[in-house]
């Protein structure tokens, strides 16, 4: 009960705190949206002994979408966000027919990843020299809900003739470094008018580099999602 | 004085009126039917009216040796003067130029004015005529039209009322480049879609049949198109030639098809409410006498497409459709047929035949290679995650025990959960989209319910302390900055 009370303190020493400095003209959120070509790395799991994965849907991958708000929390020397992300991932391969080829059934792995991280971004360049670069560095844990088609479009079973369903979670962890370009820099007057008219105070552009490890903390019996990527896309404070 | 006031009236009733303008005469088309209301018929919307005028329609008049006069009916009221005088319906092309001789036009009816005086005329449009209006016969015809007329004088072709009737005779042309692929216990069917367009296509049927026999998924009520046997009850076949000559067969055990009806074979010439009252409604006669049975071996290219025999049924957009439910190490045939906005349906397409095979999909090729992934998800609502020994479920167990079992708002809050959880639990396992759902909004319960357990409190509460302390020293420092200036 003890602990309720003070997370309740807790929760409201932060909103107070928050209004406590709404005076000021601050951009509490931050929208990104992004893309970037996602692999798996299911295979992993195998040791190099087999390659399932690889096998079905080649070693292309696909693009995962991903959209992440960030709240800010604590500004002094750069800026601190709690962050919130989701996105949805989706790669189509065929099912393979008696001698190992390509049949004409479709199966599919669908991704949900979302992650809760903490986003740190070094914007003291910009509010102190207006130089327009903001690198940045987020950490987090990732939950991605997972699930396998079968050629009728429905979730596949693991085993040929039926069995538990081929879906589930795999948690993990993700580290990001990446860099931000803020456009306004280029077209002050564009920006104000955008700000006038949405609220929205800036806008960028950027690029980043996650290592994301999913593996159930390597607990196993799941399917590992672990990847190392580039991510680029476009973000909104407001 | 009085006689003169006599005389006058009797003048002015004759004389005046010449001179008053007379009522307009006006027709009001109060609907579309198809069929005389009196033997059943109702009135069309906007869809059914359409399709009324399609190929199937147009065909039930083929071979029209029993004078077969398949026909809709438009219903007009008439408000304007009765002065005994006839009307006339036409049907065709420019019928009101005068130049144009009325032998090229279809007279529907001729009636006198008097005989709408609180009564609803029904005129019948017979539909081969709609396509061919000099001699009523029925061919295919891709987007054409005919004009349906009311003159009140032949000699000057005065037109009281007209509307320009659309008819579409003509099936789309038959899909090409038909291939097949096999899957487990399914195939798929791919098929040449360039021109659904243009053809006007709204539907692909895929057709399917195992040895001679519509295929054991094969089922008429996933058939999209209009058949002469929905309409007037005879069964329409092609020849082997996708030229689609057609000849009318009428099924053996019905001799309800020898129609008796005293017609004008020349022209439909009602000028008598018997004689409309006598039209029979044979789409409902002949549909409920039809004992149709499938066919077999009727998956033949260019021939007619049965509906018994349709697999599966996709939109104008696909050019493939996978068939399941079909058993491995059988071969099956396949073809497709398309379907028009109109109901039209075009001749059967080449066929093509496959054998279903077994396969291995990721999850059963992840699994035979040695896969550990079970599936498990990590929460503790089990109904959705399916364990409860997931690190999870463990998490939000020990937040009841540690947290809310310790003071009397959670001891509430969890024995409503165990009242209701359930019930809640049944709902959600109903939809997998509700599962997967659901998954996602406890997972910020979960992270919470982990900062509870294991953050101390002391914690929380120095965080807290920081947070107002900076806030407050950034307002006094934007106050001072505010005074400076």
């Amino acid at each position: 009960m003890k602990n309720i009370i003070y997370s309740i303190i807790f929760i409201f020493s932060l909103l107070f705190s928050f209004q406590a400095g709404a005076n000021e003209k601050k951009s509490w959120w931050l929208l990104e949206i992004k893309g970037g070509k996602f692999v798996p790395e299911i295979d992993s799991e195998f040791g190099g002994n087999a390659t399932p994965f690889a096998d079905i849907y080649g070693n292309d991958g696909s693009i995962v979408y991903k959209s992440e708000i960030n709240f800010l929390l604590l500004d002094f020397f750069g800026s601190l966000y709690a962050g919130f992300e989701t996105g949805f991932y989706f790669v189509s391969g065929n099912s393979l027919d008696e001698a190992g080829e390509a049949s004409s059934d479709e199966t599919d792995l669908y991704l949900l990843p979302t992650a809760l991280k903490l986003v740190y971004r070094f914007d003291w360049l910009d509010k102190k020299w207006k130089i327009p670069l903001v690198p940045y560095g987020k950490a987090g844990v990732n939950y991605t809900l997972w699930w396998i088609t079968q050629g009728d479009g429905s979730i596949a079973t693991w085993e040929p003739e039926g069995g538990s369903k081929a879906s589930g979670g795999t948690m993990g962890y993700e580290f990001t470094l990446g860099v931000s370009l803020i456009l306004d820099f280029f077209d002050q007057k564009a920006a104000h008018n955008l700000e006038v008219e949405t609220g929205i105070t800036k806008t960028c552009i950027f690029a980043e580099y996650t290592w994301s490890t999913a593996d159930n903390f390597g607990s196993g019996k799941t399917l590992y999602l672990s990847d190392q990527y580039w991510m680029f896309g476009m973000g909104f404070s407001f | 004085m009085k006689t003169f006031l006599i005389l006058f009236s009797v003048i002015a009733a004759f004389v005046f009126p010449r001179f008053m303008p007379r009522a307009r005469a006006q027709f009001t088309l109060h609907g579309r039917y198809d069929g005389l209301p009196g033997n059943g018929g109702s009135s069309m919307d906007e869809v059914e009216y359409s399709q009324h005028t399609n190929m199937a329609r147009c065909l039930c008049d083929e071979d029209n040796t029993e004078d077969e006069l398949y026909s809709y009916y438009f219903a007009f009221n008439y408000d304007g003067p009765f002065d005994g005088s006839d009307v006339f319906f036409y049907l065709g092309s420019d019928c009101s130029n005068t130049s144009v001789a009325l032998s090229q036009c279809a007279e529907l009816a001729s009636l006198n004015i008097n005989s709408f005086n609180n009564e609803t005329k029904y005129i019948p449009i017979p539909v081969n005529y709609l396509v061919d209006p000099e001699s009523g016969t029925c061919s295919e015809k891709n987007s054409g039209s005919s004009t349906f007329y009311i003159f009140s004088s032949l000699e000057n072709r005065d037109t009281l009322w007209s509307e320009t009737i659309s008819y579409d005779t003509r099936g789309p042309a038959p899909r090409s480049e038909i291939s097949a692929s096999s899957g487990e216990n399914a195939v798929t069917v791919h098929w040449n879609n360039d021109d659904a367009d243009e053809e006007g296509i709204q539907y692909f049927n895929v057709l399917c049949m195992r040895e001679t026999t519509p295929a054991e998924v094969a089922d008429s009520s996933m058939a999209n198109w209009v058949d002469t046997e929905d309409v007037c009850g005879k069964v329409l076949e092609y020849d082997d030639t996708t030229d689609a000559t057609k000849k009318m067969i009428y099924p053996d055990n019905n001799d309800d098809y020898q129609v008796n009806d005293d017609y004008d074979n020349d022209r439909f010439y009602f000028d008598e409410q018997e004689q409309f009252d006598h039209k029979p409604n044979r789409k409902k006669h002949y549909k409920n006498d039809l004992n149709y049975t499938c066919p077999d071996n009727m998956l033949v290219e260019g021939g007619r497409p049965y509906k018994c025999y349709v697999c599966g049924s996709t939109t104008n957009t696909g050019k493939k459709m996978r068939i399941g439910g079909l058993e491995n190490q059988v071969e099956y045939s396949f073809a497709v047929v398309a379907v028009d906005e109109y109901k039209n349906v075009s001749v059967i397409s080449e066929v093509v035949s496959e054998t279903p095979l077994p396969t291995t999909d990721f999850a059963e090729h992840y699994s035979s290679n040695g896969g550990s992934a079970t599936g498990d998800y990590c929460f503790v609502a089990t109904t959705v995650y399916r364990s409860k020994n997931h690190p999870f479920v463990k998490i939000l167990r020990k937040f009841r025990d540690k947290k809310l079992l310790t003071n009397e708002p959670g001891i509430a809050f969890t024995k409503w959960y165990y009242a209701n959880g359930k019930t809640i639990a049944s709902f959600i396992s109903s939809s997998n989209i509700l599962v997967e759902s659901v998954k996602l909004l406890l997972l910020p319960l979960v992270l919470l319910a982990s900062v509870l357990l294991f953050l101390p409190w002391w914690s929380l509460f120095l965080i807290s302390g920081a947070a107002v302390a900076f806030k407050k020293r950034q307002l006094i420092k934007g106050k001072l900055r505010s005074i400076h200036r």
